[in-house]
């Protein structure tokens, strides 16, 4: 349980940063510009402390006690930081038209959700360890990065020819913080932000939908999602394409965002010149 | 929205949400039964209670030499050495005979050959010292040609 709560100092780190930027302020539905924040916020929130755990170990400063305090640190600034955040543009952007079947797509979508729930639990319990990729690269590297003294370094060792030294860091090393936070090295971490990326990539892509094109709109590309099963079945692997490929929807999301910004409509622009 | 229109929408959303279901259905289905067949099926969980004895007594900061009676090439010989790496991390594992091998080799043998016999002859042949020999095929040696 602890390494699981180890993920909330980073979702909530990413959240305010997100929160703080504005990106999805003034969007309507209410409730898609806030999923479609929290999404992302998970997201960045693993970059942003992945990445300041590589910075303590570079700096010989990766111990539980510095990790803890740099992000509260962060929380702290991010939080004092909210005063100053961008306010949604009034007027907010009209919500799309509604369907009128949507009730039902969101029964199906809470039907086919459970299903999912209900895979992953029996994936859980079965093979905790994920597949191939996790415990042969990801998770191993995360292991090497908590190694004592300079010994991190091995993560990225030439010897290690089998397990892909030259592979990005931020799944193992957002694992290895985890794990140095929790105090434990247990499966629960790395299965966790499996599902973290695995709720996040939905939840993104629909609200980005349903802010632009409405709930259906929505609803429709997570069933499109979520019938894709050579996807689904990544889920529990652990391996690092769910985490890619929510990175590449929020690249694309960020940039729709934008596109939606209620500062950014025409009306609002200064006039082009004569 | 004529009525026609709203009916061919509705028919769309309707199936759209339908073969996801039935995706999701036929996959749950398919997991349960293989998940129950097939637990933990790169038997990760067991190696690291299977290699603590060991992992105790081995330094961090050398490479361990690996040796097995399972080939690396074949699908069961490189679970065994993954799953002794995982295990053993953040030691690196390499081939026993490679040049960068520290003094420690580490031996993971299948349940199939004769312990006793394959750990003699590797101690023979390639003039290891055994310093453990563990019931569940996993031996700890010495190269004493390594400093």
């Amino acid at each position: 349980m602890i390494p699981v709560l180890a993920l909330l100092p980073a979702v909530a780190l990413g959240w305010l940063a997100v929160r703080l930027s504005g990106i999805a302020a003034g969007l309507r539905p209410r409730w898609a510009a806030q999923v479609c924040t929290a999404s992302l916020g998970a997201g960045l929130g693993v970059a942003i402390t992945a990445a300041d755990h590589l910075v303590l170990l570079r700096l010989g400063a990766a111990s539980r006690a510095h990790v803890v305090t740099v992000e509260l640190a962060l929380l702290a600034g991010l939080v004092f930081a909210q005063r100053f955040r961008r306010r949604g543009a009034a007027p907010a952007s009209q919500p799309p038209a509604a369907f009128p079947w949507n009730g039902i797509l969101l029964a199906a979508a809470g039907a086919a959700l459970a299903l999912l729930v209900a895979t992953e639990a029996s994936n859980a319990r079965s093979a905790p360890y994920g597949n191939w990729d996790a415990f042969a690269i990801w998770n191993l590297r995360a292991k090497f990065l908590l190694a004592p003294g300079d010994l991190w370094r091995n993560a990225v060792s030439p010897l290690l020819e089998r397990t892909h030294p030259d592979y990005p860091l931020l799944l193992s090393s957002f694992i290895a913080r985890t794990w140095r936070l929790g105090g434990v090295i247990s499966p629960a971490a790395p299965l966790a932000t499996a599902f973290l990326f695995a709720g996040a990539v939905p939840a993104l892509l629909t609200s980005l939908l349903a802010l632009s094109r409405g709930l259906a709109a929505g609803l429709l590309a997570l069933f499109v999602l979520l019938a894709t099963t050579s996807y689904i079945e990544q889920i529990p692997w652990q391996y690092a394409d769910i985490p890619l490929s929510f990175y590449l929807l929020a690249t694309f999301g960020v940039v729709l965002l934008g596109a939606l910004d209620p500062a950014c409509s025409p009306e609002r622009l200064p006039p082009a010149p004569p | 929205m004529g009525m026609s229109s709203r009916f061919l929408s509705l028919l769309a959303a309707g199936a759209t949400a339908l073969s996801s279901l039935s995706a999701l259905l036929d996959l749950y289905r398919a997991t349960t039964a293989y998940n129950a067949q097939n637990p933990d099926p790169y038997r990760i969980g067991y190696q690291e209670p299977r290699f603590r004895e060991v992992a105790s007594l081995l330094p961090l900061d050398e490479p361990v030499g690996y040796v097995s009676n399972l080939e690396f090439a074949e699908l069961r010989g490189a679970a065994a050495f993954f799953g002794a790496q995982y295990a053993l991390a953040p030691r690196i594992l390499v081939p026993y005979d490679h040049p960068r091998a520290g003094r420690f080799t580490v031996g993971n043998f299948s349940a199939e050959v004769d312990l006793s016999d394959v750990t003699s002859r590797l101690a023979r042949d390639k003039g290891l010292r055994v310093i453990r020999a563990l019931d569940n095929g996993v031996v700890l040696f010495r190269n004493p040609e390594r400093r």
